[in-house]
């Protein structure tokens, strides 16, 4: 029995020291740290070409694929506006989306929640393992499984996306509209508003070939 | 190469069968901290800090006054953060914050050799051999690419075992050792390290 104990308390001291030596990179990131800005363009599309570009009035909500709402928060209004001054310091000009602009752009928030069920059966096989029953003073017990037997969880995500329209080789494109550049923003804080207008620097610094020659 | 992995799962076997029928009677415990620091441009491409993070643990038995096999695990947590970049795609660019993080478990099957056969400080080499449990993630920002996988596992060291008591076998343990342990995911081919070790042995009886 002893010698059980003994085994017992070095594997226990093992198991802890390991699972507990590893830095969680997680912990380690500030909001600001844990969000990522993606861009991506059609390389085939000289962005010079366009002059005039459009803009929406409102901010998509989007929830499961689905458009919930056109909205203007402050925070979609930041957006906005940040998208504005950005487009004017590459040399596009902001016109009426009557005026036949060469862009478009869209914006929206996505967010998307998936519900899943865990199995518990499985969480309940490994149980012991977990947790001994010699910590309860049962050395050698198992343990029953209890009579419910699922548990359910949610995970909602969600990230801004900013995308660029071709709106003025629409017909030469068998009238077809193409995204020639997508952004999309995802992380911790995404939708605060504090973060709105550094959202849309960040994809504009990284995206130097938006310019025109106006 | 496949060979040598070969010999190795063979004699890890052969080890675990000799220590398992043995494993009533003069069992030594060794319990160390570990410090080891990523070799070769493979895996310093990902991470270049030295991991302070390492534990490990080892059950012996002596065949003679020299020899020793056993079992021992070893854990080492390298991690680094990489300031916000812009990196780029084939049709575009991600600014993120990366952070490598990789954990190395290998479990190995040992042999220790002691120089000497008498003394209260005893030198010692040893060889290992056996499987890498690898927990591989890297992140861009807070979304993780992760990889768990067991991978073959050289190690060898050498060190010294100073016996505080005689009589209850107990004692300190210093060492220095490499970690020979293949890789193969994203850009990171290998995660040899090379290390060393402060730790306690005593018996299990």
């Amino acid at each position: 029995m002893k010698r059980g104990i003994k085994w017992r308390i070095a594997l226990l001291a093992l198991t802890a020291a390991f699972s507990s030596c590893r830095k969680d990179p997680l912990n380690n990131l500030t909001a600001d740290e844990s969000r990522i800005y993606i861009t991506n363009h059609d390389s085939t599309v000289s962005f010079s070409g366009f002059k005039t570009y459009s803009l929406v009035d409102s901010v998509s909500v989007i929830s499961n694929n689905k458009l919930e709402a056109k909205a203007v928060t402050n925070y979609d209004v930041q957006l906005l506006n940040a998208i504005k001054t950005s487009m004017q310091e590459r040399g596009y000009t902001l016109v009426n989306k009557n005026s036949q602009p060469d862009l478009g752009i869209n914006v929206s928030r996505i967010t998307n929640t998936y519900t899943g069920v865990m199995s518990y059966p499985d969480y309940w096989d490994y149980y012991g393992s977990f947790y001994d029953p010699y910590y309860w003073g049962y050395s050698g017990y198992g343990y029953y499984q209890p009579y419910y037997s699922y548990g359910v969880y949610q995970i909602a995500e969600g990230g801004l996306s900013v995308e660029m329209l071709d709106l003025k080789d629409a017909s030469a494109n068998g009238n077809k509209i193409k995204p020639v550049w997508t952004a999309l923003a995802r992380g911790t804080g995404v939708f605060n508003t504090a973060n709105a207008t550094s959202q849309v620097q960040a994809f504009f610094t990284q995206s130097t070939y938006l310019k025109t020659n106006n | 190469m496949k060979k040598i992995f070969n010999y190795a799962g063979l004699l890890a076997l052969t080890l675990m069968a000799v220590v398992a029928s043995q494993a009533q009677q003069k069992l030594q415990m060794k319990i160390g901290y570990d410090i080891n620091t990523p070799a070769g441009a493979s895996f310093r491409n990902s991470i270049t800090n030295t991991s302070f993070r390492g534990v490990s643990g080892e059950i012996t038995y002596p065949i003679n006054s020299q020899l020793n096999v056993g079992l021992g695990v070893s854990f080492s947590d390298f991690y680094q953060k990489y300031p916000r970049h812009v990196y780029s795609t084939k049709n575009g660019d991600i600014s993120a914050v990366l952070t490598n993080s990789i954990q190395t478990t290998p479990v190995l099957a040992k042999i220790n050799y002691n120089l000497t056969k008498e003394g209260l400080v005893k030198p010692y080499v040893g060889l290992g051999a056996g499987f890498n449990f690898v927990n591989y993630n890297q992140y861009l920002g807070e979304f993780p690419d992760s990889k768990t996988s067991v991978h073959p596992a050289v190690s060898g060291e050498a060190g010294v075992n100073i016996l505080l008591s005689k009589i209850k076998a107990v004692g300190l343990n210093l060492g220095a050792n490499f970690n020979y342990l293949p890789f193969n995911y994203n850009d990171v081919k290998n995660l040899n390290n090379w290390g060393v070790h402060a730790g306690i042995f005593f018996p299990l009886r």
